[in-house]
């Protein structure tokens, strides 16, 4: 019986980079020896067919996001995902955990802060100029605050593990974090595949989150709500990420609606039933702020509902996350994340920030236009890895028009040193090996009223491509099931 | 119930019907056209479905002799076509997709199996021989989905505006098949050189609709004009029958307006004077002009969409 062979870093030259399954002697972290002998064992043409049945399976689920081809026709494609899955130790989980909850309190006070008194600005902890340069500041949540101050009520955050081995945020996800869904989906699926090996690893669960959700949803209701009617809007099921909208309102039982659904009169919203209108008192909106409501923001927005800015400022309505959450993921916004947190809670960062240099800074932004080939320049504004550039995948007249794109405008963009991605094995189909690939980590954490949770795990991401750094689902991505153990 | 739900219930429940009496139809013809002779009666075959499709743009007699591959494409798996068996799964879809998170897994599940049977076929690659075969799987497909639909689902307003999709769209099929039927027993007449021409044109008719066996159990007799539609028009206990299905759509009807509290007016009334008519009538009573006949039921069927959209879905 020919098996898997699991390949590590070093035999695959790549001895720059954390390898999560095997330390600098080569030999088997004690955490994964149990997947690592497992997989080694299993026949190549068994875990084909497994893999195969999983691909089938997804399919058949419809867990599907949809990509538009040149004839501008929806063709539905799985998020690829790999069978191996990806290991957390306890402690090292517990310090992520600690360092997000920092973190989304700290960004939650700071928002606060922004539209309402200002202090962070007035004392100069964060330049004005760049709050209110950044195209998520939102003007109509001035002197507005939401029921029980709660802006990022679900908060997705992306960190990676460098080749110190410590954990860094890349970015917080503070306007409607996509991939949960497929965190429960992997974890269906590897708890069917494996159920023996699973069993044995005391693995934490995920399964909680909906039940989380509905309830953190529920405790930001309007004031005077005692049996909150809520929904989750998305933008149609064109969406590439209308199986994640329909997924989490069927998880919570709640109702999925979409913007010709809803209507707003006397500042109360309403959705348009067989019975008539009912009122919607808290909405999970996967709708971008821009589309919200036509009324105050694009007035070219089919999918929003006129009016509800003015329901929900009147109170009457929740909206989550907030609009104007966005302001504080702004990826210049992150750089100041060790002096908001210390200016709001009087604590170091507990999770490390990469070192980032804002082109808007005369001196960063000549460091960076001479470092260029040795850095990752990235829109501030921009999400889904779109318009990033890696210095050294690039060649020398494209480094140099992108120069010219920063030069354009430097408030724009941000520099980062080209972290090294953890690795971790992963199936190649094809070659039916277990190789290193680099990976990052998306947490989710909730904010109610009273509670924080964060879901223990997270979406792991991967680049399927040899070499490649970007995990993106959009741009040739898969996911992994995250065990905490 | 979101009235956009309620409609896209109903819709994936007619397309999921629809898709049922498309692909039996497809596949009891695809079985004439290897039995019957002559070229001629190939061709009328190829029309038939065609009309039963709905398409607008029927191949000219020529193209249909020569190009039987392309034209079996065109029924079955046709993108672009709006009416296709492929296109009509699609729509179910589409519409059960924006009620996903109404339903349940299974049904779900067995939805995205159907539309994954055709979807996965690729049309340069599809053979006129595979017809059957795939007919064979989406009728299975789509009985499981409707099994799904009376068997996991709870009863309430989710199940009861997909239960009047199908039951409106099996009563439509019904008379259109009649009436496609009717029409094309006089070429066969004239065309064909058989000893009891009736008897093979209820036979396929009963074919069409799923119903020989149970004629058969019924009337232990071979099959003739009459006796078909009496069947297929008035059996109260068949559920392929037109009066089946009138019957449930007004008990289906009178249940969702009772859990909305809706007091009966038009819609109920319309329903109810359609269904106690057929319940009343006898096949005597019928005259002999069927096609008008079924064309005016048609006409009353399609009132009852029309005021189901008026009462629940336009908001």
């Amino acid at each position: 019986m020919e098996t898997l062979e699991v390949l590590n870093s070093v035999k695959s030259d790549e001895k720059l980079f954390f390898d999560e399954m095997f330390d600098e002697n080569n030999n088997v972290r004690p955490y994964y020896s149990d997947i690592v002998d497992y997989f080694g064992g299993i026949a190549k043409g068994d875990f084909k067919r497994l893999n195969e049945l999983t691909r089938a399976n997804f399919f058949k689920q419809g867990i599907t996001f949809a990509v538009y081809s040149d004839q501008n026709v929806g063709v539905e494609r799985i998020f690829p995902f790999d069978l191996i899955p990806r290991v957390i130790p306890k402690h090292e989980w517990d310090t992520i955990e600690k360092g997000l909850l920092q973190r989304n309190i700290a960004v939650n006070l700071f928002i606060k802060d922004l539209y309402n008194e200002k202090k962070i600005l007035k004392d100069k902890i964060v330049p004005a100029e760049l709050i209110f340069s950044s195209s998520f500041f939102c003007r109509e949540m001035e002197g507005f605050v939401p029921p029980s101050g709660i802006y990022t009520h679900i908060v997705g955050t992306d960190l990676i593990r460098h080749s110190d081995g410590d954990y860094y945020v890349l970015e917080d996800n503070l306007r409607c974090p996509s991939g949960v869904s497929y965190v429960l989906s992997n974890r269906e699926a590897t708890k069917k595949a494996f159920f023996s090996l699973f069993s044995k690893q005391n693995v934490m669960p995920v399964n909680n989150y909906t039940q989380m959700l509905l309830e953190t949803i529920q405790s930001v209701a309007p004031s005077g709500v005692d049996k909150p009617t809520c929904v989750v809007i998305t933008p149609g099921f064109y969406n590439s990420a209308y199986f994640e909208h329909s997924f989490l309102a069927m998880s919570m039982g709640i109702q999925l609606v979409e913007g010709r659904d809803m209507f707003v009169e006397n500042n109360f919203v309403y959705m348009k039933t067989i019975n008539g209108p009912k009122r919607v008192d808290v909405i999970y909106r996967r709708i971008d702020d821009d589309f919200l409501d036509p009324l105050c923001f694009r007035e070219d927005s089919f999918i929003g509902i006129p009016g509800i800015m003015g329901a929900y400022r009147s109170g009457n309505v929740t909206l989550i996350n907030a609009p104007g959450a966005g302001v504080a993921d702004d990826k210049a916004v992150y750089t100041y994340m060790p002096e908001i947190i210390k200016y709001y809670l009087g604590e170091e960062m507990i999770l490390k920030n990469v070192q980032t240099y804002k082109c808007e800074n005369e001196s960063d932004c000549k460091y960076v236009l001479e470092n260029i080939s040795n850095l990752v320049v990235k829109p501030v504004d921009e999400s889904g890895g779109y318009g990033v550039f890696i210095g050294t995948k690039h060649t020398k007249a494209e480094a140099e028009e992108y120069k010219k794109l920063v030069i354009s405008n430097p408030r724009k963009y941000i520099a980062q040193p080209v972290m090294n991605l953890s690795v971790q094995g992963t199936y190649i189909e094809g070659e039916d090996t277990i190789e290193p690939r680099h990976i990052d980590l998306r947490a989710f954490s909730l904010m109610g009223k009273d509670k924080n949770f964060v879901l223990k795990g997270g979406l792991t991401r991967v680049a399927l491509k040899k070499g490649s750094l970007i995990v993106n689902s959009s741009q040739g991505g898969g996911s992994k099931d995250t065990w905490v153990i | 119930m979101l009235s956009r739900i309620a409609n896209n219930l109903f819709w994936a429940g007619r397309y999921l019907e629809r898709s049922e009496h498309l692909a039996r139809y497809f596949l009891t013809h695809h079985y004439n056209v290897v039995e019957i002779g002559t070229q001629e009666l190939q061709v009328q075959s190829y029309n038939s479905m065609f009309l039963l499709s709905g398409m607008s743009n029927i191949p000219s007699v020529d193209y249909i002799k020569s190009n039987e591959n392309d034209v079996v494409s065109r029924l079955v798996l046709d993108r672009e076509n709006y009416s296709s068996l492929r296109s009509t799964i699609h729509k179910c879809r589409e519409n059960m997709r924006s009620a996903r998170d109404v339903i349940n897994t299974n049904l779900w599940e067995s939805i995205n199996k159907l539309y994954l049977v055709i979807n996965n076929i690729n049309a340069d690659e599809f053979d006129i021989d595979d017809i059957s075969s795939l007919c064979e799987r989406i009728l299975k497909e789509t009985t499981v989905a409707k099994s799904y639909i009376d068997n996991s689902l709870i009863h309430n307003e989710t199940w009861a505006f997909l239960k009047l999709g199908i039951h409106l769209e099996a009563a439509c099929q019904v008379c259109r098949i009649i009436t496609t039927k009717l029409t094309e027993n006089d070429v066969y007449a004239e065309t064909m050189n058989l000893d009891n021409t009736e008897a093979y044109f209820s036979l396929n008719l009963l074919k069409n609709t799923e119903a020989l066996d149970m004629y058969r159990n019924q009337y232990k007799s071979l099959p003739n004009l009459r006796q078909s539609l009496e069947f297929l028009i008035l059996e109260k206990n068949f559920p392929k029958s037109i009066v089946y299905n009138i019957e449930h759509i007004q008990s289906i009807v009178e249940k969702i307006a009772e859990m909305n509290g809706i007091s009966r007016n038009g819609l109920e009334y319309h329903v109810g004077k359609i269904s106690s008519g057929l319940r009343y009538t006898d096949i005597d009573d019928i005259p002999d002009d069927y096609v008008t006949y079924i064309e005016n039921l048609l006409v009353d069927i399609h009132h009852i969409a029309a005021k189901l959209e008026e009462r629940y879905f336009i908001y």
